[in-house]
């Protein structure tokens, strides 16, 4: 019996030994887009430290890196690229692909017009772009690097998210208050439905029956059932929280909420789709970027008014340190080296 | 004032909450866009041009018909006034002498259009400030406008700001709350910085700078007055739309055409600004016929023609439009 116990114990020491080896072959790292500065800041997630800083235009203030969305495996960074003239095409309208093993621009792509915001399909294969002033979504395949498609939106789109199942793409309309149902695979619009005032950016939960999104004006999150695509709740965070991205921890449990107006991240139980929490303290201004590590441990928020990364304790629910990083912060994404 | 009467009674049935914007909504627009001629006016002394003059004489619109009514011998001053200045605008010239006597024009009209009370609720100034700083042809989208390359808009930007500053350093003591007003200054102080001499800037910046900084001085307002400001619930602007549709049609039936013209403006620019782009996203097939008809109504009333089968349809257009807001 002794020795049963032995063995045992020696093959979970070697497990475990084995899974912590792999653990530590995986480090993270926050890519923060400065819209002002042109650049991205690149953050090491386990020593919260700036390792480096992308420029993505010789032009500051001219050419702006806005959202940003992360490949499946977590090996490349897409950011959308425009600059402030919306009404014109120019050759900034782009997104730009980054390798986070080398940080190191690898690729652009030219997905319609002043891309505001990006998401990419569950399986790496589609890029989905927000087209601002053309009130377009376009669908971009990455493998033959063509245009799958194009479909009207609501007006000025912003938030744009592909479902986990990579069944439905939403697109939130600024001035129209509205999502864009669109399914990816047959490419055909779904429907278009009503959601708060002004939403800005929209999230899906681990599972994908829900998604939620934010609505800046209206100062609520809308939470909506995606198999019927229609709001089935919504949360009200105050008319002054000007909410932008949010994002759902991987557990699916939290939602965090950048509020700009009110310079707090709001947390939300999912279960009762209560607020459990405002961290205002030590936040940076006006937070209207929001991420969680994939591991769930920490928050990355970007500080527009502050040039700051705060980074917040999941467990604490805490401002742990704030990071300066280029001018202007919009989103902020988290890469994987593995 | 009959109008008038109906449209506060026809909202308090409507259940609105203690909302500006919906309260007061005929005064507010009348507050609005006697504010919004004055600034135009002021915007064409800097510089002399026709599509701000033309712009000046849509917005009168929006009054007119109320004025002359109430004192046609004022409004008959005020539109001498306003062609004259259209005259010279057209001729590239302007008159700090006129600028005087339209404001002073405007401030009677003002005095005669809005109660007392209203005019001196700092709930209604601050809703009317939030309107002048965040509402179309106000001094975000100004500024906006000049950023991207309609360098004319930008006059309109400067003048538009110095008003509301000057509104707001009147309304400023009489608001309680401390944060709020903070915020108000904050935000005022930035569009400062963007809008900062009657000269446009030689780069401009963000473009949605303005808009957020507005946004933020309209938060702060309404944190300090202690009511919503801005009109949010689309379902009460579709029941404002439809209210003012029907002032209008229903003013021909009495000829009186500048209060038709009047209420009809005021409909197509609730529409245009509050419901245009929903519906147009949810329900294209029913936005194309409401919003030509909407225009066509107001054209028809300022050619004093009636419309029978125009005021006919449109309620009928208006609840297919509104069928997706439900």
């Amino acid at each position: 019996m002794r020795r049963i116990v032995f063995v045992l114990t020696l093959i979970g020491l070697l497990a475990l030994t084995a899974v912590s080896l792999t653990q530590s072959a995986v480090s993270y790292r926050a890519y923060v887009s400065n819209e002002y500065g042109a650049s991205i800041t690149v953050i090491d997630v386990a020593r919260d430290a700036v390792i480096g800083t992308i420029t993505i235009s010789g032009r500051p203030g001219e050419v702006r890196p806005r959202g940003m969305a992360v490949s499946p495996d977590g090996k490349t960074i897409y950011v959308a690229v425009s600059d402030f003239l919306p009404k014109l095409e120019t050759p900034e309208d782009k997104i730009v692909a980054i390798d986070v093993a080398s940080n190191k621009v690898v690729a652009e792509y030219r997905i319609g017009t002043n891309p505001e915001r990006v998401a990419v399909s569950p399986d790496g294969k589609q890029l989905w772009a927000s087209n601002e002033n053309a009130a377009k979504g376009t669908g971009f395949d990455l493998t033959t690097q063509k245009i799958l498609a194009d479909f009207s939106t609501g007006v000025e789109p912003e938030g744009v998210k592909v479902s986990p199942d990579g069944k439905v793409v939403y697109i939130t309309g600024e001035t129209s208050h509205t999502v864009t149902a669109i399914d990816p695979q047959s490419l055909k619009l779904i429907r278009h439905f009503l959601v708060g005032n002004r939403p800005r950016d929209v999230a899906f939960s681990p599972d994908g029956k829900r998604a939620y999104v934010s609505a800046e004006i209206g100062g609520s999150v809308a939470v909506v059932d995606t198999a019927q695509h229609r709001v089935i709740q919504t949360i009200a965070l105050g008319l002054d929280s000007r909410i932008v991205e949010l994002a759902v921890s991987p557990d699916g449990k939290r939602l965090f909420v950048a509020g700009g107006g009110t310079s707090t991240i709001y947390v939300i139980d999912t279960q009762s789709n209560r607020l459990i929490k405002q961290i205002k303290e030590r936040m940076g201004r006006r937070p209207w970027g929001v991420t969680v590590t994939p591991d769930g441990k920490k928050v990355y928020t970007a500080d527009g008014l502050s040039d700051s990364v705060s980074v917040i304790d999941s467990n604490s629910l805490s401002v742990v340190k704030k990071i300066a990083v280029g001018r202007g912060p919009h989103s902020v994404v988290i890469g994987v080296v593995r | 004032m009959r109008g008038l009467l109906l449209t506060l009674v026809l909202f308090s049935l409507l259940g609105a909450q203690a909302q500006v914007a919906y309260e007061q909504s005929v005064s507010l627009r009348v507050a609005r866009f006697t504010e919004m001629v004055r600034i135009q006016m002021a915007a064409l002394v800097a510089e002399p041009e026709d599509e701000v003059a033309e712009a000046m004489r849509e917005k009168s619109r929006l009054f007119l018909g109320s004025l002359q009514k109430a004192d046609s011998s004022l409004a008959g001053k005020l539109e001498a006034a306003l062609t004259q200045a259209q005259d010279l605008a057209e001729k590239g010239r302007s008159s700090a002498r006129l600028n005087r006597r339209v404001r002073w024009l405007l401030d009677q009209t003002q005095r005669t259009l809005i109660p007392r009370q209203t005019r001196q609720d700092p709930a209604f100034q601050a809703a009317l400030l939030a309107q002048l700083l965040n509402l179309e042809e106000g001094v975000a989208e100004a500024y906006e406008e000049a950023a991207q390359g309609e360098e004319e808009a930008y006059p309109l930007a400067w003048a538009g700001l110095q008003r509301v500053n000057l509104l707001w350093r009147q309304l400023r003591p009489r608001l309680a709350n401390g944060e709020g007003r903070q915020k108000s200054d904050d935000a005022l102080a930035r569009l400062g910085k963007l809008i900062a001499s009657p000269e446009p800037p030689e780069r401009y910046s963000d473009p949605e700078d303005a808009e957020q900084a507005a946004l933020d001085a309209a938060y702060g307002l309404e944190q300090a007055a202690g009511k919503p400001l801005l009109l949010q619930d689309l379902g009460r602007a579709f029941a404002l739309t439809r209210v003012n549709a029907a002032q209008a049609c229903r003013a021909t039936e009495s000829g009186q055409w500048g209060l038709a013209l009047e209420w009809a403006s005021a409909a197509n620019v609730l529409y245009e600004q509050h419901l245009a782009a929903t519906v147009q996203t949810l329900a294209p097939q029913a936005h194309t016929p409401l919003a030509e008809a909407m225009e066509e109504l107001a054209e028809k009333f300022a050619e004093r023609e009636t419309s029978d089968e125009l005021c006919g349809k449109l309620p009928g257009l208006l609840a297919q439009a509104g069928e997706p807001l439900r």
